[in-house]
């Protein structure tokens, strides 16, 4: 966790829209939503399979496909990037913002060896020789821990572990000292004990370089050891925002409060039985009035008709910060066993 | 003690690896010598990382794969040579649930046609009042019977997973990873209908998984695997509070937990698990552990009781002492 920072955001979202046009009319995949992260601060984005978390990242990055329409502001350092052209973007992505996708033998091109990846992403962005690029590539390689580097640098992707691979994409995301990293469930597919190493060295490189980090991750462990700041999404849109100490101790929406008891935890002894949320997330696009969780949430009756008919803003809570939840039943939700 | 269900006997499996003409022939050695007992009415979580053979294992124990060497008896018989026609009798005391459920259900076939399956391979015709209750037993519906596995989200496809697997009424479920591929509101869901199964139908499970938390839910008792080898085993309440094997403490300390502020002494491993192609001499965790002498690199250690328990067992040469911060 990095020292809370005064200088100010480095990168803003504000009322982020993406819709999808698609054979079946248009489908809404984030549906409003703001957030903001500071240099070598962290902020988490959580939520289950289709609630627009991935998407998010993506459209910061201009990375959607062009059936996706992108509305609001995305500001690096008061510039605005939604809307630019490609060439004026492919300046930055990779360069200000870099990204570290979940599958890291897919990010990475089998025919070319990992040195040369690297030294590539460098070359991008920086009118250098082969040799200058190379051997910064080494560097890089050396500093997310890769273990002789000048010598592994020559290995193709297929010759390492997953846990290496990660940190061949790490070093490729970092090679440019990028301002804000995004990174996309950067340790799903890999080993509780690799997972350790590699959010050590996320954590190593904020340190040093005062990198913002976005995590999009659905693991509510990892966010509570890295995050600062935490934004809950469902169905496209903000369920809850605060610190990560208002999410855990303070959660005043009835999704947060479902996730962290569905969680089960290794250092206590079991509870008989996990909490659940009944149902299943709504397909993008079908909730069109209300609050979009109504369906399944167990506080509804506490409310009644406002939660079918009028969709949930962001309202303040209490909290160590903008602690904010899109709640009709305005207090803390008591937890129903 | 109750009766046994599953016992392996110093079970091996190896994959042979097609080599070059001038080389030597490989092999992998996904399991390397396990013996494994489960019985009547208890919960065995198998727990390892991703290459310690704990897929494999549930493969053998399944009699889905044949085992290199070793006994697999399951009621007490040995059936490591039954084949074929032969086996569908075993078959009806243990079953399988695979872990994605989009993969291990035919997308051509109806639910109905994909629950008489185990039925009709038993020679049985099952009718529609035992199709509509084996729904109703995982919290489906008879109108679901018409339906095909595209029409469900994840979590209810594995619910038909494992509702197929009741069909034959087995003693054991094996369930791998059952719950890996599914959200987490969606995961807690599958998690207690296992347990209610469990406490409603008497039956036994082999749980593999390598989330711990997960493991931790469900399994009263628990075997870690690492490299092709049961490193630790033992209640589960023993290995989680007090583990005995470096490994199990590593991989347990590395596990983050959802409550910010809470640091926890984590032993960060270092390097890779090593290949199962031609594993360590000895002990096979030595090259990570931090505890290794030289005698870790001699003789491979056997699996004994460790903190003056019977039950908890494990295999290294500097166990760790009970802990002393047990939770009441």
């Amino acid at each position: 966790m990095a020292e809370p920072n005064l200088n100010g955001p480095i990168l803003e979202v504000h009322d982020l829209k993406v819709t999808f046009r698609t054979e079946n009319g248009s489908v809404p995949a984030v549906d409003g939503i703001d957030f903001a992260v500071a240099p070598g601060q962290t902020l988490a984005i959580v939520g289950e399979s289709g609630s627009g978390k991935s998407v998010s990242s993506s459209a910061v990055m201009g990375l959607l496909p062009s059936n996706a329409d992108v509305t609001g502001e995305v500001l690096l350092d008061g510039r605005e990037l939604n809307g630019l052209p490609n060439d004026e973007l492919r300046k930055i992505r990779g360069n200000d913002i870099a990204m570290v996708f979940q599958d890291a033998l897919s990010a990475l091109n089998p025919y070319y060896s990992v040195g040369w990846q690297v030294a590539e992403a460098y070359r991008l962005h920086h009118d250098v020789s082969k040799k200058v690029a190379r051997s910064r590539a080494v560097e890089m390689l050396d500093k997310v821990g890769i273990p002789d580097a000048a010598r592994r640098a020559d290995s193709y992707p297929h010759e390492f572990s997953g846990g290496m691979r990660q940190r061949v994409v790490i070093a490729m995301a970092l090679v440019n000292d990028p301002r804000v990293l995004i990174a996309d469930e950067p340790t799903t597919a890999l080993d509780v004990t690799v997972q350790a190493q590699i959010m050590r060295l996320l954590d190593d490189v904020q340190d040093e370089f005062g990198t913002a980090l976005i995590l999009i991750s659905h693991d509510l462990g990892v966010v509570a050891e890295v995050a600062d700041d935490v934004l809950v999404m469902y169905a496209g849109r903000a369920a809850e925002r605060g610190t990560v100490r208002d999410l855990f101790f303070r959660a005043a929406h009835p999704y947060s409060l479902g996730l962290l008891g569905a969680m089960p935890r290794v250092d206590v002894p079991p509870k008989p039985r996990l909490t659940t949320i009944p149902g299943t997330p709504p397909t993008p696009g079908s909730i069109t009035t209300g609050c979009p969780f109504q369906p399944r949430c167990a506080y509804t009756h506490l409310v009644g008709e406002r939660c079918i008919t009028e969709r949930p803003e962001l309202t303040p809570r209490p909290g160590e910060g903008d602690h904010e939840a899109a709640c009709h039943l305005g207090r803390r939700p008591e937890v129903i066993l | 003690m109750s009766e046994e269900l599953l016992a392996l006997k110093d079970v091996k499996k190896y994959f042979g690896l097609r080599g070059v003409p001038w080389q030597k022939a490989q092999a992998v050695r996904a399991v390397d010598g396990v013996n494994l007992v489960v019985r009547k009415g208890e919960t065995l979580g198998l727990v390892g990382e991703s290459g310690s053979g704990k897929s494999t294992l549930a493969r053998v124990a399944t009699r889905l794969l044949d085992p290199t060497q070793g006994r697999v008896e399951i009621g007490g018989k040995d059936v490591t040579k039954v084949k074929g026609r032969r086996l569908r009798p075993i078959r009806r005391r243990i079953q399988m649930v695979f872990q994605d459920p989009q993969a291990s259900l035919n997308p051509r076939q109806s639910v109905a046609t994909i629950l008489s399956t185990p039925f009709r391979a038993q020679g049985l015709r099952p009718t529609r009042a035992q199709l509509v209750e084996l729904l109703e037993q995982v919290g489906l519906a008879e109108e679901h019977l018409v339906r095909y596995p595209h029409e469900f989200s994840g979590g209810q496809r594995q619910r038909i997973g494992i509702a197929r697997a009741l069909s034959v009424k087995p003693d054991l479920l094996v369930c791998d990873e059952p719950v890996s591929a599914l959200d987490v509101s969606v995961q807690a869901q599958v998690l207690n209908l296992l347990a209610d199964l469990r406490d409603e139908l008497g039956l036994s499970y082999v749980l593999v998984a390598h989330d711990l938390a997960v493991v931790r839910q469900v399994a009263d008792r628990i075997a870690v695997m690492y490299l092709g080898t049961i490193v630790e085993e033992g209640p589960a309440a023993q290995v989680y509070e007090s583990p005995a094997h470096p490994y199990t403490k590593a991989l347990l300390s590395a596990v983050p937990v959802p409550e910010p502020g809470v640091t926890r002494d984590r032993i960060v491993l270092t390097g890779d698990v090593p290949t199962p192609i031609d594993p360590p001499s000895g002990c096979p965790f030595r090259t990570r552990c931090y505890k290794a002498e030289d005698v870790c690199a001699t003789e491979r250690p056997v699996l004994e009781p460790v903190q003056g328990s019977t039950e908890h067992r494990a295999a290294c040469y500097f166990p760790e002492p009970p802990s002393l911060e047990r939770t009441p």
